[in-house]
């Protein structure tokens, strides 16, 4: 095969992948962060190169989840201890990825979440006027699953929203491949 | 493969080298490679077999090798059980005990004698076990009993405990530092007693982090104070720096202190004043945490720091002519692999050399690392990267020969005299045995295990003995440098 067919079908399972992400996710939401069903579009990875490499990046725009929301999610792979999970705040800042969100302050305690069959932790931030960010770390195994969420304005993306996105058969299969448990 | 031939050349006798025999050997060797098997030959290249212990079947972590009057003992630190055998039996008492500290006369080191197996704390893996130790005489420290020999000791990860081990059959406990949240690789002044613990302190933001202490006296352990990277500290916020793996203190001599951060990833090398991080003030304030700092050293954030090994001021070779600089001030930092059969979430796991001649400027200037290619280690099984090194300065090999685990490439023997450009002169890859425990990986959901060394800690004693423990259960390898590593390391030919 040539190589430029080979970087058309490439390119075409690219596109495919893309289009499995964007996705309505969970039930309609209601209140007022949104009345929509929230569409995550894949964007790209905006991070430079670190020791996690490359995760996956999304955005749901304001129309879509109330306000814009840029969410960033991926493995740590062995960096979680699969005795203890995510046990305390402690652990999860170990494991939350403060570059994406820097000069962030927690603004109280972290509480325990479920992303499918994981658990972990879920602790909101502000970044700066205007900003907040959510940090969810959960594990599988020593596997850890980091997911940053950064919305505009004083209130944090709405949880369920989030979970639900999270938990959804599209980022599932994504994390079951990354982790191997697939 | 052309090591692979070079070891079963080697340990078969190299007489044998016929072109038809070495063809022969070089298929038995590819196979070999890839599916390791009970009753296979060690893979050798100037390295011998002297001894062997089977440590009760345990997962080994540090061995200690100490001079207790005319005899050699060996305090090997264990991880805990493993999910199929939390409590081994210990054949001496008949009793399931959860792994802690194997006790073995290695004086004769073709015939090592099992002493006593001091249980650990329960718990699989790392979790339990005792993983950690260090001895020290009391005639050495300041304040010991003359007649007492001390092992400090990990608990699992809840405390460090001190014993007297001058009968080391019959060890009495003498101190235990508990309420931990973790614990690892620490390090033991004996001239001093100040000793630095790597432990978790629950106020931290890490795992592990160091206590400094003073245990002149063992029976009466006097805190110092805490340390860690700033960020790390009670009350701190913001991004948690990567945690503490373990240090290596030269004593009031050499006034440094090498902290090595982060295992796989993130690593960090850290020189500190020692005088001043016994000394100085003790509040564990960002200020306070970064004053005995003399140099600092962020790794790409694809490697790890285990082990920061000083080898202080050496002769360079290649600069011996020169008229500034020619001696250099190295470290050895060696990096540890986590994850098996190279799979996603690390990258290649080796050793760097870093020259700290300017010390608030350190820099990398070589590394070394087993070429995979030599046998097809991603496809043994396990991990394949490199551990730990031998930690002994005595002369025998200190600036000569380092010695580095590779989990399951074994142990290679590393010619160091010219640290810009390290090179291997022997490597041991121990065969596997009924004992060996599997290590696994998922593929499409399910456990694909395979059964393979995971040589794991290395220490030498004064003599020239090398001692290799496993990880995965297979033991206690006692082994002597041959050839061309043996005249490195100025050994008397046998």
């Amino acid at each position: 095969m040539k190589r430029s067919a080979i970087a058309a079908v490439v390119a075409g399972f690219g596109a495919a992948a893309a289009l499995l992400f964007l996705v309505a996710s969970g039930p309609p939401q209601t209140g007022s962060i949104s009345t929509a069903r929230p569409l995550w579009v894949e964007t790209k990875w905006p991070f430079p190169m670190d020791q996690w490499g490359e995760g996956k990046a999304f955005q749901c725009k304001a129309a879509d989840c109330g306000r814009d929301l840029r969410l960033y999610v991926r493995a740590k792979i062995g960096f979680c201890s699969s005795t203890i999970g995510v046990a305390d705040d402690s652990e999860l800042e170990r494991l939350s990825d403060f570059d994406f969100m820097k000069g962030a302050v927690a603004r109280g305690g972290s509480h325990e979440i479920a992303v499918a069959w994981m658990k972990g932790r879920l602790r909101t931030y502000t970044i700066g006027a205007g900003t907040t960010a959510t940090s969810i770390a959960y594990n599988n195994e020593s596997d850890a699953l980091v997911a940053t969420i950064v919305a505009d304005g004083a209130e944090p993306a709405a949880e369920p929203i989030v979970i639900a996105f999270l938990s959804g058969e599209p980022m599932q299969r994504w994390v079951k491949k990354t982790l191997g448990v697939e | 493969m052309k090591v692979l031939l070079d070891a079963r050349l080697d340990s078969w006798g190299r007489k044998a080298g016929t072109a038809a025999f070495a063809a022969v050997l070089f298929a038995g060797a590819a196979v070999a490679a890839d599916a390791p098997k009970i009753g296979d030959p060690p893979e050798a290249s100037n390295m011998r077999l002297v001894g062997y212990n089977d440590l009760q079947g345990r997962s080994a972590y540090q061995p200690t090798i100490h001079r207790q009057g005319d005899r050699w003992i060996a305090y090997i630190g264990h991880h805990g059980g493993t999910d199929d055998v939390l409590k081994p039996v210990n054949p001496v008492t008949g009793q399931a005990e959860f792994n802690g500290t194997s006790i073995i006369d290695v004086t004769d080191a073709a015939h090592p004698k099992y002493l006593r197996h001091l249980p650990g704390q329960e718990g699989t893996y790392e979790a339990g076990g005792g993983q950690m130790t260090r001895v020290c005489d009391g005639k050495d420290l300041p304040k010991g009993d003359a007649s007492a020999v001390y092992l400090l000791r990990t608990f699992g990860g809840a405390a460090h405990e001190i014993w007297n081990v001058a009968d080391p059959a019959n060890p009495k406990l003498i101190t235990r530092l508990e309420g931990l949240k973790d614990t690892h690789k620490s390090w033991w002044e004996c001239k001093t007693g100040v000793a630095f613990l790597v432990s978790g302190v629950s106020t931290w933001r890490v795992r592990r982090m160091t206590e400094v202490y003073d245990l002149s006296d063992p029976a009466k352990p006097i805190k110092i104070r805490e340390f860690g990277l700033p960020g790390q500290e009670p009350g701190s916020a913001g991004k948690v720096p990567t945690e503490l793996h373990g240090m290596i203190s030269t004593g009031p001599e050499g006034n440094r202190v090498y902290f090595g951060y982060g295992t796989n990833k993130g690593g960090v090398l850290q020189i500190v004043d020692r005088a001043k991080l016994i000394n100085g003030p003790k509040e564990p304030t960002p200020e306070n945490l970064r004053s005995p700092v003399i140099g600092e050293m962020e790794m790409s954030p694809l490697n790890g720091a285990h082990t920061t090994y000083p080898l202080g001021k050496m002769t360079i070779p290649q600069f011996a002519s020169d008229k500034f600089a020619s001696q250099r001030d190295m470290v050895m930092i060696v990096d540890e692999g986590l994850i098996n059969e190279c799979q996603p979430g690390e990258a290649r796991q080796m050793i760097w050399f870093v020259d700290a001649t300017v010390e608030a400027k350190p820099m990398v200037v070589s590394s070394y690392s087993v070429p995979e290619e030599a046998g097809n280690f991603c496809q043994r099984g396990g991990r394949f990267g490199s551990h730990s090194s031998n930690e002994s300065m005595a002369p025998v090999f200190f600036r000569k020969l380092a010695f580095i685990t590779w989990f399951n490439a074994g142990v290679r023997a590393i010619d160091i005299r010219d640290p810009y450009h390290p090179k291997e002169v022997g490597f041991f890859i121990p065969p596997i045995t009924e004992a060996t425990d599997k290590r696994c990986i998922k593929v499409d959901g399910k456990d694909k295990c395979k059964v393979a060394i995971q040589s794991n800690n290395v220490e030498t004693d004064d003599r020239g003995y090398i001692y290799v423990v496993d990880r995965a259960n297979t033991g206690l390898h006692i082994l002597e440098v041959t050839g061309p590593a043996r005249d490195i390391a100025g050994l008397p030919a046998k």
